[in-house]
């Protein structure tokens, strides 16, 4: 270990000894060698033009500036500024006003590289997928399990973008150029794809519609049988009025004069009576 | 002029427990070793010489840091601020991107680049991802120790800066090396983990530890 407080004569990188080379070109060294670039006491023209003026103070001086400097726990800027500073400062503001730039560059070239590849992306997305649930779908089978559909590849947006960085640096990786028969292959693929998933989704919606169609159909052929057995349920305690009404009317027509029971009726009485009973006895 | 003008500003990335902190515990004590060295010179300085900053999520400084050293906190607003007041010093970020938020980074932290020559500031940045260093941030990061390390080619190509062929190679050196250890056995290495120097100045990468015994 590095005894911190020796005091070690100062050494570079480039001056110490460095062991022999690797197979692989790089030389080997200790931390102890490596770190010899924090031995140096640093200098430049600020450092020593503010040596120089705290050096030439009375130590009254100095302490005034220590004091200051500890209550601000660091020097004002402009109290040393420098003629150098303000050139320093036109080349920071250069640089960060051209770093936003490159990089609002850099991200719009993402972007648009990006796009390039989506078509291609999807494609081989598609295919992979295609490939994985039918892989999925052999191994479920063979353990006498459900299998899945395509949908059970769904992905989230984010890993959408992903997949296609992926792709997109693979074919950047390897300079890899799509041929133009190849990309029309792609582009052909992806939009039959498109078109594809979208007459699935619509028969899926057509079909069930048609089950909608079919159960309220069902519903409402067993609501039909329901209201018909109430119906007649309340109909025929009316018809039963109406035929009793009607014995009661047709009842007079059939008196029979024998029937002995009649004198007994006294509903009939009345009309014996207005009949008259001498018609009666006459006959 | 006593001192030499320059700075290092370098990049540690690697995963959990890959000894990225313990490298830069080691940085600290070197850094520690010149305040001690400087100190005995009796020269005297102004009190924002050879300071120590520290972003510290974990507490790993804390034994290191001296009088008048600062530690940021993740809602101090002016920690640029005192970074950029120092001079001949060193600033240890430990998870950077947790300090820096977004990839965005402010014009204060853009002038602590800036003037890190003028003003001798060591700066080191760590984080477990190549992707979690700030493009605008990579451009100015000269040296990287690269341990073992999640991330492909092209992010390791993009967000660092130098010979693409070379970083690769440094990549897949590391991922070599390292696939020879077993969790347990990656751990006992502590306190020479094994990681890759690379200069992207030189286009020079030396392999640092790597000849310990497995």
């Amino acid at each position: 270990m590095y005894n911190t407080m020796e005091v070690k004569p100062v050494q570079t990188v480039d001056t110490v000894s460095m062991n022999q080379s690797n197979s692989d070109g790089m030389q080997s060294m200790s931390f102890e060698q490596v770190g010899s670039v924090f031995d140096f006491e640093r200098g430049s023209p600020t450092i020593e033009r503010e040596l120089e003026e705290f050096n030439s103070m009375s130590s009254g001086e100095r302490e005034q500036i220590d004091t200051k400097l500890d209550e601000k726990q660091g020097l004002d800027l402009d109290d040393l500024g420098s003629e150098e500073k303000s050139a320093f400062d036109d080349v920071i503001n250069d640089d960060f006003e051209e770093g936003t730039q490159d990089e609002e560059i850099e991200q719009e070239d993402e972007r648009g590289e990006l796009e390039d590849y989506f078509a291609s992306a999807e494609f081989v997305i598609w295919i992979t997928e295609l490939v994985l649930v039918w892989g999925t779908n052999f191994y479920l089978k063979k353990n006498n399990l459900d299998s899945i559909g395509i949908e059970a590849f769904k992905k989230t947006q984010g890993e959408q973008k992903f997949l296609v960085k992926s792709w997109a640096k693979v074919l950047r990786k390897n300079n890899a150029k799509v041929s133009p028969e190849m990309e029309l292959v792609m582009a052909l693929g992806s939009t039959y794809v498109m078109k594809m998933k979208s007459i699935v989704k619509e028969q899926k919606i057509r079909s069930k519609e048609k089950e909608l169609e079919i159960r309220e159909k069902k519903i409402k052929k067993k609501e039909g049988k329901v209201v018909n057995i109430d119906k007649h349920q309340k109909t025929e305690p009316k018809t039963v009025k109406k035929e009793v009404k009607k014995e009661s009317k047709k009842k007079p027509e059939k008196v029979d004069v024998n029937d002995r029971s009649i004198l007994f009726d006294t509903d009939n009485i009345e009309e014996i009576e207005e009949e008259g009973i001498g018609d009666l006895i006459t006959q | 002029m006593d001192g030499k003008r320059g700075s290092n500003c370098i990049g540690i990335i690697g995963t959990n427990n890959t000894g990225k902190t313990v490298v830069s515990e080691e940085i600290i004590k070197r850094f520690n070793a010149k305040r001690d060295r400087l100190s005995k010179l009796g020269k005297k300085y102004p009190s924002n010489y050879h300071k120590l900053v520290v972003f510290d999520v974990q507490n790993r400084y804390t034994k290191y840091m001296r009088e008048g050293d600062i530690s940021i906190m993740l809602d101090d607003e002016e920690w640029e601020d005192k970074v950029l007041a120092l001079r001949d010093s060193l600033f240890v970020a430990d998870d950077f991107k947790v300090l820096v938020g977004t990839d965005k980074i402010s014009k204060k932290l853009l002038r602590i680049f800036g003037y890190r020559m003028e003003y001798g500031l060591d700066l080191v940045f760590i984080v477990w991802h190549p992707r979690l260093i700030p493009p605008r941030i990579a451009q100015f990061i000269d040296k990287y120790y690269l341990f073992r390390a999640n991330g492909n080619d092209k992010e390791y190509a993009d967000r660092i800066n130098g010979e693409t062929d070379e970083i690769i190679k440094c990549k897949h050196a590391i991922e070599k090396h390292c696939s020879k250890f077993s969790e347990l056995e990656y751990g006992e290495q502590y306190p020479n983990f094994p990681f890759i120097y690379y200069d992207t100045n030189l286009n020079k990468s030396i392999k640092v530890n790597f000849n310990n015994k497995k």
